[in-house]
């Protein structure tokens, strides 16, 4: 009986004990009692306070990017008061997605692919841009077509406030004005007259490389979604990355085969395929700048120019030359089409002014003035001052852009992350081995396209 | 590879005259071969990792680590990874918060997993059986799937610590302890019974025991794990940046910020991977005389 | 400690001890106030910064000081209240003190969302709807998860063992060198486990394994210039990438096994000489059996780590090149392809290939039971 007793009273102890444990607690003096996002009004929110001078900000690129980010926005700063703390994660698609969902979303986020801003939309974690900017108004500066990349279904979610642009052949200056190459081929068959005399002096004519560590594939992707702007215009493109028209369409078996001629003709890439896959793709173009180069074109975006050598870096405008990766010859479409990707900006916190006016400042054609100058940087604003950029081939690559005749973001950023992540890298790898032909690849990938329907209709 | 060659030539020597090291055992000379042969062997990717971080980047790309070593000159040989790496980030900061996250995150499972060690050696109650064999199970558990509730129960949603030191210390104490419970009892599953009887026969209690007998017996395992605990979370990219706040960031976090977007500035990782395991080599040194003669035996006697 | 000091003398007495109040009282505001003081230093350390000067240092010092103190004193304390309690209640009680402290962070970190994983191995994709067994069938009808599993099943079959044999190699060798070869030796041994796993898969990708015969040593020494990584003929990528966790690993073995092999009692390896035992006899015969136990933990810890290891195959292949893994598949299918349900179905699969471990351990533990 007494035993019984004891042991009631150790549990009313112990209980006495939890509950203190529980309420003794201090409360989290600025917690501003946000509730989970997505509420009946459309008001996207995080669980950061509200007006109290910080801004947070999530972005996928540190290092010296992050320095000329930091360095664009200093005046901003300074001016108006408000304190931007930036962190980046090199893996921020599935970082941002663990912290969103707890409330640990950042005030703003610089997605660096559209796929995950979409999805994080959808979900209702993202304020819809139509809501505190002036669309209209950012819409006119922009380079055409770069707001569709963030439309879910009729609103757009974020707004770029950095541009890549992918369809570019690098070429060392030196080398190739010696050789006395078409500088300016203007459709695919020239460049292919090109690569050939290339040849036939006895140097590769492309330097390839794909390697890029769990990420392999992606440069592959590139040049499919390039074949197929060309070879069937951006109507076709935008059914492809939508998935109207099936992954495995001929036309798609096209353009897998286009790019697999270039790959495959003898000499015509250093190294073959196998060395493509092998070569870290920071270092494809390295070879070009050897005397004698092995190699003279590079198909890449403008980023790549920072992973030229050091001296090549330092002397840009005389060391190395651009065109613009042309048009088909004979295609359905005979626009000069171009691709390119960018960073997105998106407000995570809808109902704080400050975060509201870094995202106007971030998202207009005045922001990045001094990352233009610090190099490597594009405004995907037609409106933005080029002379702010370093050198004449950031300024050429800025007016490939203006020229083209349509715009298009890089297509596997479009698509949802499974594919344009996954099993489209993955895929362009086991092509390129030989272990699968283009067929069985896109059938591979259409079968791995997550099934939105069926999960929306139970 | 030379010590291979030079393995027939050793070993006759020590036939001829038997020699002694200072302590009067005698040298062995299969031992000094294989420690040879197994050491080089284990040193080529670190030391090619060292000479790769004092090389720039067209070098590292262009012609291997050897080649530098065996013709220095004009090799590329630059500190620019090593001033990319402690300009571009904290380094003084970081070190600072990697060791405020680790050291406690090392001890604290360690103390925890100590009495629950103890009580699955010594004890006898109804269920320990299960207990252990579930602990032992999700030792296989990939962290990742308990990321997404953690992040809730430590988020402003919840009791709103994620971000500080503390949740990152309960983290890696709660991850590490399966692991260290394990070993921890198995090792004390060796230590003689006997001791810990004739202390119940002298009247001590568990606790009494635990602390005066079994902990101090226990330090070789111990030292052990702490060992694997502490580089583990010194090495944890994952949980640190998801829960500590931007200025509390580690060493391997604001490592991995150095890199741009499509990876521009790789080539620093080399120089930051050489600076971040300093520490830990310090603290394997400083441990070390606990894997060495005499320690263990004593702590038996004593 | 004055309070080890005046522990109560010895008590033989059977059927216990009565119940001692003060005791009782004093543990449990100990428990209380300890808890208490802990989780508000805790707090106010990340809420009041400037009640520590914003300095850093002194905050992570007095951080540092309650997490340790706190967890020393909370054992302190509810062994006091234990043991205050009448003997019979105590005994039974104080094995849950022992051991809840560690059960309940392991619970709420581990257990819990591994049921929850089970719980959702069962639904689909999002977690929303219930299937049944469909993320089995799906996944025991995908090629991918059969080539997992058997580069498992290899990595299973090699590393563990070739761990612990170069474990007790190098644990074992170094005892006979001088004081200063022993501890160099041992240092470079231990030297790889300071690389994190993702910074070793990339040193040896580029400066071991490298396909140009100018970056990659192997190749430079063979004289070709094959692509290591890609070779999947008789799985050689997966042997190559083992080679790295061995590298990895073999320091922790050292680890463990060298503690073992230094507790053998010398008078034992001596008696052994004696009786004319040569030193492999005395090896196998004398010192493997003695340090069994360790062997043991060190190859079900080893075994542990392959299953769950991807970041190796993870940074070099991505997965291709047949050399995926479970745990990199279960990594894909719940971050690449947001997949939650196949994901935790693979969770399910690698718990049971534990289960043999789980067997063991049972077994082992009836038998020093029935000791």
């Amino acid at each position: 009986m007494r035993g019984a007793r004891q042991r009631l009273l150790a549990l009313a102890c112990t209980a006495t004990a939890g509950a203190l444990l529980l309420t003794g607690c201090l409360q989290n003096p600025s917690q501003s009692g946000g509730g989970a996002a997505g509420g009946g009004e459309g008001l996207a929110d995080n669980a950061e306070a509200d007006g109290d001078g910080v801004v947070t900000i999530l972005g996928a690129f540190g290092g010296q990017e992050e320095q000329g980010f930091l360095a664009a926005i200093e005046e901003f700063e300074a001016e108006s008061g408000i304190d931007v703390r930036y962190s980046s994660d090199q893996d921020f698609t599935n970082t941002i997605r663990l912290r969103t969902s707890s409330g640990q979303a950042p005030d703003i986020a610089i997605f660096p692919q559209p796929g995950g801003l979409l999805e994080l939309a959808a979900d209702g974690f993202i304020q819809p841009i139509d809501t505190y900017l002036d669309y209209e108004a950012i819409d006119r500066t922009l380079v055409p077509g770069f707001l569709e990349a963030a439309r879910l279904n009729g609103r757009v979610y974020g707004a770029p406030m950095r541009m890549a642009v992918k369809s570019v052949v690098w070429y060392p200056a030196a080398a190739y004005e010696a050789g006395g190459y078409n500088a300016e081929p203007a459709n695919l068959d020239e460049l292919a007259e090109v690569a050939t005399q290339i040849r036939e002096d006895g140097i590769a004519p492309w330097c390839m490389g794909w390697g890029s560590d769990q990420a392999t594939g992606w440069v592959g992707t590139d040049w499919i979604e390039e074949y197929m702007l060309r070879l069937w215009g951006p109507d076709v493109y935008d059914e492809w990355t939508s998935h109207q028209i099936p992954f495995n369409d001929e036309r798609v078996i096209a353009a897998f085969e286009a790019y697999g001629e270039l790959l495959e003709t003898p000499d015509n890439v250093l190294g073959g395929p196998s060395g493509v896959l092998s070569t870290p793709f920071g270092n494809a173009m390295l070879p070009a700048f050897e005397d004698p180069p092995q190699c003279l074109l590079e198909r890449q975006g403008n980023f790549v120019t920072g992973f030229f050598p050091d001296d090549v870096q330092a002397d840009l405008d005389n060391q190395v030359g651009l065109f613009v990766f042309p048009r088909a010859a004979d295609s359905e479409y005979d626009g000069q089409p171009i691709m390119g990707g960018g960073d997105l900006a998106a407000l995570m916190n809808g109902n704080d002014e400050e975060a509201i006016q870094v995202m106007e400042f971030l998202t207009s054609d005045a922001f990045g003035g001094a990352w233009a100058q610090a190099g490597g940087w594009l405004s995907p604003h037609t409106t933005f001052d080029a002379s702010l950029y370093p050198d004449e081939i950031t300024r050429q690559t800025a007016e490939i852009v203006a020229a083209a005749d349509v715009f298009r973001f890089d297509g596997s950023d479009l698509m949802p992350n499974a594919v344009g992540g996954g099993t489209f890298w993955t895929g362009m790898v086991e092509w390129i081995r030989g272990d699968k032909t283009a067929e069985q690849v896109t059938t591979d990938i259409e079968n791995s396209w997550p099934a939105a329907e069926e999960e929306a209709d139970s | 590879m030379t010590a291979l060659t030079d393995a027939p030539r050793l070993a006759k020597k020590s036939k001829r005259q038997p020699s002694y090291m200072k302590d009067g055992r005698p040298r062995s000379w299969t031992s000094i071969i294989v420690m040879i042969v197994l050491v080089i062997l284990w040193s080529i990717p670190t030391f090619g990792l060292l000479v790769s971080s004092f090389r720039s980047r067209e070098a590292v790309a262009s012609s291997g680590w050897w080649t530098a070593v065996f013709n220095p000159v004009e090799q590329g040989w630059t500190l620019d990874n090593y001033a990319g790496v402690l300009e571009g980030s904290n380094m003084g900061t970081g070190f600072l918060n990697t060791l405020v996250v680790s050291v406690p995150a090392t001890i604290l499972p360690i103390m925890f997993a100590a009495f629950a060690a103890y009580a699955f050696t010594f004890m006898f109650f109804p269920g320990k059986e299960v207990l252990f064999v579930v602990i032992v199970a999700v030792m296989v558990v990939p962290i990742q799937v308990a990321l997404q509730p953690m992040l809730y129960l430590l988020g402003p949603y919840g009791l709103g610590i994620s971000g500080q030191f503390v949740a990152i210390w309960l983290l890696h104490t709660g991850f590490g302890m399966p692991l260290c419970l394990y070993t921890l009892r198995n090792y004390m599953s060796t230590l003689p019974t006997s001791v810990v009887e004739s202390a119940k026969i002298d009247g001590a209690s568990h606790y009494q025991t635990f602390w005066r007998l079994v902990a101090p017996m226990s330090m070789p395992a111990m030292a052990a794990f702490a060992t694997l605990q502490f580089l583990w979370v010194w090495n944890d990219l994952l949980i640190a940046k998801l829960f500590l706040l931007p200025t509390n960031a580690t060493v391997i976090v604001q490592l991995q910020q150095l890199l741009g977007t499509q990876g521009q500035g790789a080539e620093l990782l080399t120089a930051g991977a050489f600076i971040s395991m300093a520490l830990p080599i310090l603290v394997f040194v400083f441990l070390q005389r606990f894997f060495v003669r005499g320690l263990t035996s004593g702590a038996v006697k004593g | 400690m004055t309070a080890l000091a005046e522990a109560p003398a010895p008590e033989v007495r059977r059927g216990g001890s009565p119940a001692r109040p003060l005791r009782m009282l004093v543990g449990i505001v100990g428990i209380c106030v300890v808890a208490w003081l802990t989780a508000n230093i805790f707090l106010s350390l990340a809420y009041y910064p400037q009640w520590y000067f914003h300095n850093r240092i002194l905050m992570a010092v007095v951080g540092m000081i309650a997490g340790l103190g706190g967890a020393a004193l909370l054992f302190y304390f509810i062994n006091v209240f234990i043991e205050s309690l009448p003997q019979r209640l105590s005994q039974g009680l104080i094995p849950y003190a022992f051991v809840l402290p560690a059960l309940g962070l392991i619970g709420l970190m581990l257990i819990y969302p591994t049921v929850q994983t089970i719980n959702y191995s069962f639904a689909n994709n999002d977690s929303t709807r219930y299937v049944g067994f469909d993320n089995y069938v799906s996944i025991f009808q995908d090629p991918a998860f059969w080539l997992a599993l058997s580069n498992n099943a290899l990595w299973l079959l090699i590393v563990p063992a070739l761990t612990v044999a170069i474990g007790i190699a190098v644990a074992l060798f170094p005892d006979r060198l001088s004081a200063r070869g022993e501890k160099i030796s041992k240092s470079l041994i231990f030297l790889p486990m300071a690389v994190s796993f993702v910074g070793a898969s990339t040193i040896w990708g580029v400066l071991i394994y490298s396909a140009n015969p100018n970056i990659g040593i192997l190749n430079a020494i063979l004289g070709s210039s094959i692509d290591w990584i890609q070779e999947d003929t008789a799985r050689l990528n997966s042997l190559l990438m083992m080679v790295i966790l061995i590298w990895m690993q073999s320091g922790f073995a050292m680890v463990l096994l060298s503690g073992a092999i230094k507790g053998v009692p010398e008078e034992t390896l001596e008696a052994a000489r004696l009786d004319g035992a040569s030193e492999p006899q005395v090896f196998f015969q004398v010192i493997i059996p003695q340090i069994k136990g360790t062997i043991i933990t060190v190859f079900i810890t080893v075994v542990i780590l392959v299953l769950k290891v991807f970041d190796i195959i993870y940074v070099l292949t991505n997965g291709n090149y047949r050399t995926n893994v479970i745990a990199l598949m279960f990594f894909q299918e719940l971050f690449t392809q947001g997949r939650a349900g196949r994901a935790s179905a693979i969770v399910v699969v690698l718990l049971l290939l534990v289960t043999p471990i789980l067997i063991y351990q049972v077994r082992h533990y009836r038998k020093e039971q029935a000791q």
